[in-house]
């Protein structure tokens, strides 16, 4: 008899702290375009899962939450601004030194930003997450075609602002 | 040849990932067991307040920091302060959170340079040489608020020099910075010093045990510079580094939004002596000369083209600095205050008993524990760039 589909092995808070931090940053720096506001951001999804952890621990993915809350809060004017304002209370307005970890290629990422917020996501997810389709989709608690339309909308867009060829 | 659309995602995706691979994940988040709602929390703050205000009208006003115990810094609050602000959070905060951040400049060592017997040691010559440890393969760029004249060579090695624009907190500093090694990044600069003078005081850095240092003035710069001041990562990071006290105000009190355009104020207590002070001071580049309390304080003004919180509006930022008693700094910075506000929030600040503190801040985390992420569960939309909703 075959053995039932098991569970991934489920993980501690802090594991899944030190396997998705980086990941989060990646998709709240891309689509805040800040990088105190994605700090900030990620800290608050971590925190909102560790109040939560009872229930979110029973989940199939807790990543896929945390994905969730950081994209809407990244594509959110209100929160980013909330984040940049607590990231900057915290900082006290220390002046830091030029950047040694500034995003390469800032075009692409502001033409990312300029998306409508649902094909922002989409594309945050899908290039920069990996996640195929069909986890794109479970992530936004939205269908499989609904996007493929987002992404298909957004690579026009971004081929256009970027002024460069769209594959097939 | 041009990149096609996927070549170029996929490079600005691994790009992405990279740069923020280099970033040392802080300590997990670790709030308390979930409290009350907001507005219990916000009575709880306000009763507080009240209650520290009647124990500080109680005791003396002689600055004497009588909260303060053994290797603790004194807890500060403003009993009355200025332009409606009202008390909104008071927290701890270790001096350094991580002794590997990138963004803390505590988490550096900083020695600044200037004429020893003046009164204002930076008012003809300065500069400052600072060093700190980056991850390997950190890329170096500009400031995202400053300007640079783009890449040099110093002392053999890959580096960056240029001026700060205007729409940085460092308008008008001129700065070289390199990585002395991989893992090693040395930033030289000056309100005072040419290109020139700066890139012979870059060469003639003796770097010894990681931290850079000036032994002399080297020929063809004006002097005097003389060591007036220093910073040690090792005081602020790590074991037996003291907490910062701080608390934050904004008008009527309650959470802050964050909002560009209102006004704030923060007060750090932080630990430091002379050379500690000498050097917030320089860091907080020109300013003016003050007294709180009798004592020597620094008030400087960063007029910033655009709003720190966001927003495209030019910002008066103000910064203060002052030693409070042996040992101990007091730091404000505010957002859209006058100097006279400044001043008066200075002048207001008075020792809260470490359990009214510790209230505070207990009620503080009430306040941010009260954040439902359900709330943010809500898809931000369907409409796409054509204004055509999308079905499934």
């Amino acid at each position: 008899m075959a053995d039932a589909p098991r569970r991934p092995p489920e993980l501690g808070f802090d594991a899944l702290y030190r396997r998705d931090f980086h990941a989060l940053m990646a998709l709240a720096y891309g689509l805040s375009g800040s990088r105190q506001a994605a700090e900030e951001l990620v800290q608050e999804a971590f925190l909102a899962a560790y109040r939560r952890w009872d229930d979110i621990r029973a989940y199939d993915d807790p990543g896929a939450w945390l994905r969730r809350v950081v994209v809407n809060r990244s594509v959110s004017g209100i929160r980013r601004r909330m984040a940049e304002g607590r990231a900057l209370v915290r900082l006290g307005h220390r002046r830091t030194l030029p950047d040694v970890l500034a995003p390469p290629d800032e075009e692409l990422w502001r033409a990312v930003r300029a998306l409508p917020g649902r094909q922002a996501q989409v594309v945050a997810l899908h290039y920069l997450d990996d996640r195929p389709v069909a986890e794109v989709a479970a992530i936004l608690g939205c269908a499989e075609g609904t996007v493929k339309s987002h992404l298909s909308r957004a690579r026009t867009a971004l081929a256009a602002a970027l002024a460069t060829e769209e594959d097939a | 040849m041009t990149p096609t659309l996927d070549d170029r995602l996929a490079a600005g995706a691994a790009g992405l990932r990279r740069t923020v691979g280099a970033v040392p994940p802080p300590a997990p988040p670790r709030p308390p067991s979930p409290g009350p709602r907001v507005l219990a929390a916000l009575v709880l703050v306000a009763a507080l307040v009240a209650g520290a205000a009647v124990a500080l009208r109680s005791g003396g006003d002689d600055g004497s920091d009588v909260a303060m115990s053994s290797g603790e810094l004194p807890t500060l609050v403003s009993t009355d302060p200025p332009a409606g602000l009202a008390l909104s959070m008071a927290y701890d905060q270790e001096t350094v959170e991580d002794a590997d951040s990138p963004f803390d400049t505590l988490a550096a060592d900083m020695v600044v340079y200037g004429d020893a017997d003046a009164d204002d040691p930076f008012a003809e010559r300065d500069l400052e040489v600072r060093t700190r440890t980056i991850p390997p393969g950190g890329e170096m760029t500009g400031d995202e608020d400053g300007t640079t004249s783009g890449p040099v060579t110093v002392r053999g090695r890959p580096g960056l020099g240029g001026v700060y624009g205007d729409a940085s907190t460092e308008a008008g500093l001129r700065f070289l910075q390199w990585t002395e090694s991989d893992t090693l990044l040395v930033r030289v600069a000056s309100y005072s010093l040419s290109e020139d003078e700066l890139a012979a005081v870059a060469a003639a850095l003796v770097v010894d045990d990681g931290v850079a240092r000036l032994a002399e003035a080297p020929a063809g710069v004006a002097g005097p510079l003389d060591e007036v001041g220093s910073r040690h990562r090792d005081d602020y990071a790590g074991p037996g580094a003291p907490r910062e006290h701080i608390a934050y105000y904004v008008p009527g009190g309650g959470e802050p939004t964050g909002e560009p355009g209102t006004a704030s104020a923060m007060t750090t207590v932080l630990p430091g002596g002379e050379a500690e002070l000498a050097a917030l001071r320089w860091e907080l580049g020109p300013g003016e000369a003050v007294e709180v309390d009798g004592r020597d304080g620094w008030l400087a003004t960063d007029r910033l083209a655009a709003d720190p919180a966001g927003g495209d509006d030019p910002a008066v930022v103000m910064s203060l600095v002052w030693a409070r008693s042996e040992g101990v700094l007091v730091r404000i910075d505010t957002a859209h205050l006058a100097a006279d506000e400044v001043l008066a929030l200075a002048e207001s600040l008075d020792v809260v008993p470490a359990d009214e503190w510790a209230g505070l801040v207990a009620a503080n985390e009430l306040l941010a524990v009260d954040d439902d992420p359900a709330d943010e569960l809500t898809p931000v939309g369907e409409t796409t760039v054509d204004g055509v909703t999308l079905d499934d």
